[in-house]
């Protein structure tokens, strides 16, 4: 199907791609941000931030996935902002143990981001068919909503609802996930 | 705000963060952001969840940078004939490498073999018995003429010289010289050449 998005035009470098979503994305990021920083110097330093982490990914993110991955860094980045100003006055505690956490951090994600992937794909062949339909070629065909729409013969509001509920059982299945997974620790530390 | 324009501004938040919001929404969106934090919460746990699951739905894990940017290919059967290539290239690879390493074995033979046994190989490049039995009668023939000259020079030093030491030796080896030494200069010289060849 050679049918694509305003977003995925051929021919484009990563760092164009990235740079043309950031761009596209920097007002609502602002917006976003504006209401969780307290000062607009630091919404331009988390901007600055989710630009060149972003820049450095290079292919490694869908594309379909960009203008997400953005808002979910931009979020962290909003998080560990507050965490480093609340941590201030333990910076010396906190530089003793960087260099241990820092070196586990990497390996660490790795094996949750597997782990989560994992889960993910068992729950997407758990989902009713029709919204296994839509996630796929809404994330991997890249077909707009219309197009699935017409190509599924179903109202476009169906379309976008179904997609909005699977993607909500599949946040569902992985919270639930997590949340046995820390009883379970909980339960070993006692 | 009730349940259904909740649910309506969570199809707002997907369809902006798969770029599908019309633009003339989008001002209306960011201010709905601006106000409401629910709404930014809502957003960033939207935009997890369809990070997490573009990422799953790769065909390796989304660590992987090899498969990372599936997608961006956009091949109309997702991503499975990624998976072909995969496989092909790895196969390919192998018999490359097996290709690699067949070709260095035969080479390591091969050179093995000309440096493993260098007297065989000299006794090829060496001078034949015939080309050392011509050797060994040219010498023969030297050596007559030599005896030739000795006559003829000890009747001279008989008559006219007194001989010193070194002559003495010449000549009483050449005294001492039969019919024998003759062929016996020819086996030596056989012997040299084969000992000098290998």
């Amino acid at each position: 199907m050679s049918t694509k998005t305003p977003e995925n035009p051929e021919h484009e470098d990563s760092d164009e791609a990235w740079r043309r979503v950031f761009l596209e994305s920097e007002p609502t990021l602002r917006a976003f941000m504006r209401r969780r920083l307290a000062q607009e110097a630091d919404v331009e330093d988390c901007l600055q931030t989710v630009f060149i982490k972003s820049v450095q990914q290079g292919d490694k993110v869908p594309l379909v996935a960009r203008r997400a991955w953005l808002f979910r860094v931009a979020a962290n980045e909003c998080a560990r902002h507050w965490r480093d100003r609340s941590t201030t006055n333990r910076v010396l505690e906190k530089q003793a143990t960087y260099e241990a956490w820092n070196h586990s951090d990497d390996h660490l994600q790795r094996l949750v981001a597997a782990e989560t992937a994992e889960l993910i794909q068992q729950s997407i062949k758990n989902l009713p068919e029709n919204w296994q339909s839509i996630l796929q070629l809404r994330i991997n065909e890249n077909l707009t909503f219309q197009q699935i729409a017409d190509q599924l013969q179903i109202p476009l509001g169906t379309a976008l609802t179904q997609m909005r509920r699977a993607l909500q059982r599949l946040r569902e299945d992985v919270q639930q996930r997590e949340s046995e997974a820390s009883e379970m620790e909980r339960g070993k530390e006692q | 705000m009730n349940e259904l324009s909740s649910e309506s501004w969570r199809e707002q938040c997907l369809l902006y963060l798969l770029g599908e919001l019309p633009t003339d929404q989008l001002a209306e969106f960011e201010a709905r952001l601006g106000e409401a934090e629910w709404f930014g919460d809502e957003l960033a746990k939207t935009a997890e969840t369809l990070h997490v699951v573009a990422e799953a739905t790769a065909t390796c894990p989304a660590s992987s940078p090899q498969c990372a940017g599936d997608s961006d290919l956009n091949l109309p059967i997702g991503f499975d004939s990624h998976a072909d290539l995969d496989s092909h290239s790895g196969s390919s690879r192998f018999v490359l490498l097996t290709i690699t390493l067949a070709a260095s074995v035969l080479l390591a033979f091969v050179v093995g073999k000309q440096t493993q046994n260098p007297a065989e190989n000299s006794a090829r490049t060496s001078p034949s018995f015939t080309e050392a039995t011509l050797v060994a009668q040219a010498w023969a023939q030297s050596v007559s003429v030599l005896q030739l000259e000795e006559e003829s020079l000890s009747e001279f030093a008989m008559n006219d010289l007194v001989l010193n030491g070194s002559e003495e030796f010449f000549t009483s080896e050449t005294d001492t010289d039969s019919d024998d030494s003759a062929f016996a200069w020819i086996v030596a010289a056989i012997d040299e050449g084969d000992q000098i060849d290998g």
